[in-house]
């Protein structure tokens, strides 16, 4: 017996000791303490938590990592961050630890649309008001991009210079879409093919190419070369698609079958472009300014603490949910701007004011989805 | 039986006795299957018959095809699979990227990339061999762990367009990409080596009977651990050829990658259980399967579809290819 309880309690040790690291570990880092037990409802000290993606590794995690701490030290509010790490059911662990923690608003950033209603669940229980970034959750402020206008710029800025250099009349127009994306690929796509129509309302549909293809830089070169091939006397070409991924992986192709002379691509995004990779024949792509996001959600949570909390749009179709302002940016201005760290530094200083990271970066005479004036 | 019975079956005996048997026949197969698609997109498009198939092929192949090389090996020790070779490549690819960024030149950037995916052939080897952790649940243990700790480092590298890599892999050479030729290459070493070393010889054995090859002196163990090790060395290389292919490399692949390598060596004709095929069986496949996409979208078949055609396709050669195993 007392070998069976001498084995038990390092067991048990084991076992609490991982618990409390994975707790700690599921948490990241903890910045403020939380709120003192005791407190009012009416004076609880704002504490805000917010669940990345995943560990903030690429530049558009970090940006809205640092954006969102920033933002919470400029008001003295509690934050936890945690880290989803691409995963539904940590997500939904987090949200737990959310609420033990006694969060007062959640930011969940999150891409498993099949748990986003068991991790409102758990926020909606403990009467937690709940921002998602670019995935929507039913009862949350959907905060992100307007899918539907961001593909709309790129598909215009696209049409434009098939209009000013090929009469409308292009051989061929690649559209590549990833369909796993589900909604958000098919309103990106929707949105190209408005802003096209706009630019080239003539355009027959029997040029357009529009193929399922994955979101990796390699696959999307695959399809694109499928594409190329099928259409071999095709040589003004329009290269488009729902990520810079797939454009810059059409204009690869086309320069590995020795085609690249006339193929003009416009991303989406913009993730890569602004990041430092430069690719001949991509004039440009739609800016999603994904480094000012905190600074957007904190504007819409300034409301919610206010007590002047708008109603809750949890639908990224509708066109009054909170949608981060967006603009053409065409490639040759990509030097112009500061770097994304000199960027972060500008939108998040102590004095750096209410702009948008759009509303200060977005180039002149550029269309834009989003800006006031 | 009447004269003309026995004269007829004699005639069929000896047409039979002409027919290729067992992996030359999957091969032929493959190969008659690929003309057969070849022949008919180029009948509805006559310009799928054009260079420009060619290299889109040959860049299919290229990549996915050094992976398929290096699994096989493990496949044909009886060590079953790598599922870790589509990690080990993406991020071997990340370094040789990042180390040209921050201006190494070529040579060593490329020896550090390949002796990375060395480094987790041995630590598979390990694992499975030493450790004795079943190779599926290693080697995928491996891939999250690979991936995992890439994605905390680093998300996407943009390769400088004038380094070495990507000037000398744009080009071509008799009008094919060079990373086929490398393909190439690799693939025809290893099957020459299986096939007509000692080496290789002491690979089939193992992989057919383990136990019997051991009465023999040869050991299992090291047989399986270089296996594993060259899978590494096959990523690392497949990792050089993914890098020079584009502007980015990133820190994911490309779903569905492993399940690709795994269909062209069973498809090839490559046992599960180690010791039977044919490498020339595996080209072929990896031909077939390289080529079907790019002729689907020359049929304007939807992309809604592909899949479904290119499952269908896979389902029914790997039916006919039990079936005939079990006829033998």
């Amino acid at each position: 017996m007392s070998t069976s309880r001498l084995r038990r309690w390092p067991l048990k040790a084991v076992a609490i000791m991982s618990l409390t690291a994975a707790v700690a570990a599921c948490g990241g880092s903890t910045d403020t303490a939380e709120p003192a037990a005791g407190e009012s409802a009416a004076d609880k000290k704002v504490f805000i938590g917010f669940a990345n993606f995943a560990e903030p590794e690429s530049p558009v995690l970090k940006a809205l990592d640092t954006g969102m701490r920033k933002e919470a030290e400029k008001r003295s509010w509690d934050l936890v961050v945690l880290n989803n790490d691409r995963d539904g059911p940590t997500a939904v662990s987090n949200a737990e630890t959310m609420v033990a923690q006694g969060v007062t608003h959640a930011v969940e950033f999150q891409g498993d649309g099949k748990v986003a209603p068991q991790l409102m669940d758990t926020f909606n229980a403990a009467n937690i008001p709940v921002i998602a970034i670019d995935i929507a959750h039913p009862g949350a402020h959907f905060f992100g991009i307007n899918n539907v206008e961001a593909g709309r710029l790129s598909g215009l800025a696209g049409g434009n210079h098939a209009k000013e250099n090929w009469d409308c009349k292009p051989d061929l127009v690649t559209l590549l879409e990833n369909e796993a994306s589900g909604d958000v690929a098919l309103l990106r796509t929707e949105g190209i093919l408005k802003g096209l129509k706009e630019a080239c309302p003539d355009l027959p549909d029997d040029v357009i190419q529009r193929r399922n293809s994955p979101t990796t830089p390699d696959g999307a070169q695959g399809v694109a070369r499928d594409i190329l091939v099928s259409k071999p006397d095709a040589k003004n070409i329009l290269a488009l698609g729902g990520n810079d991924n797939m454009v810059i992986g059409t204009i690869n192709a086309a320069e590995q079958l020795g085609r690249a002379g006339n193929v003009f691509g416009y991303g989406l995004g913009a993730d890569l472009m602004l990041f430092g990779v430069d690719t001949p024949g991509l004039g440009g792509s739609t800016a999603f300014w994904y480094e000012g996001y905190a600074k957007e959600i904190f504007k819409l949570l300034d409301k919610i603490v206010a007590g002047e909390a708008p109603a809750v749009v949890d639908s990224p179709t509708d066109p009054n949910a909170h949608f981060n302002p967006a603009c053409q940016f065409p490639n040759d201005q990509v030097k112009s701007i500061p770097s994304l760290d000199q960027r972060i530094e500008e939108l998040y200083a102590g004095d750096a004011g209410s702009a948008s990271a759009a509303e200060k970066y977005c180039p002149e005479g550029v269309e834009t989805y989003g800006l006031k004036g | 039986m009447s004269t003309s019975g026995i004269a007829l079956t004699n005639r069929w005996a000896r047409v039979s006795a002409l027919a290729p048997r067992g992996h030359g026949a999957t091969t032929l197969v493959l190969l008659l299957t690929w003309l057969a698609l070849v022949v008919a997109t180029g009948l509805r498009a006559p310009g799928f018959l054009s260079g420009q198939t060619v290299v889109a092929v040959a860049f299919n192949m290229a990549f996915v095809g050094i992976m398929v090389t290096g699994v096989g090996i493990v496949m044909m020790s009886g060590a079953e699979f790598d599922l870790s070779v589509g990690v080990t490549a993406v991020t071997s690819a990340l370094i040789v990227a990042q180390l040209l960024v921050e201006g190494w030149s070529f040579p060593p950037a490329m020896l550090v990339a390949v002796l990375f995916g060395v480094l987790i052939g041995a630590a598979n080897a390990w694992l499975v061999l030493w450790l004795g952790i079943h190779p599926i649940v290693a080697t995928l243990g491996m891939m999250f762990l690979v991936s995992g700790v890439t994605r905390i480092f680093v998300d996407f590298v943009a390769i400088p367009r004038d380094s070495f890599l990507r000037q000398q892999a744009a080009g071509a050479w008799l009008g094919v990409p060079r990373v086929f030729w490398v393909m190439l290459v690799v693939f025809t070493i290893v099957g020459l080596v299986i096939r007509s070393t000692r080496p290789g010889r002491h690979l089939v054995a193992v992989g057919g009977n383990a136990q019997a090859a051991r009465a023999r002196g040869i050991s299992p163990r090291r047989v399986q651990g270089v296996a594993f090790v060259l899978c590494g060395l096959c990523a690392g290389i497949a990792g050089l050829v993914l890098a020079s292919q584009g502007d980015i490399v990133q820190s994911s692949l490309t779903a569905g990658t492993e399940f690709r390598v795994i269909s062209i060596l069973l498809l090839g004709g490559l046992a599960l259980t180690g010791g039977r095929g044919r490498f020339s069986g595996v080209f072929a496949s990896l031909l077939l399967l390289s080529t079907l996409p790019t002729a689907i979208v020359t049929w304007g078949v939807s992309s809604s579809w592909q899949p479904v055609i290119e499952g269908l396709v896979l389902a029914v050669a790997l039916a006919v290819n039990s079936l005939r195993e079990k006829k033998r």
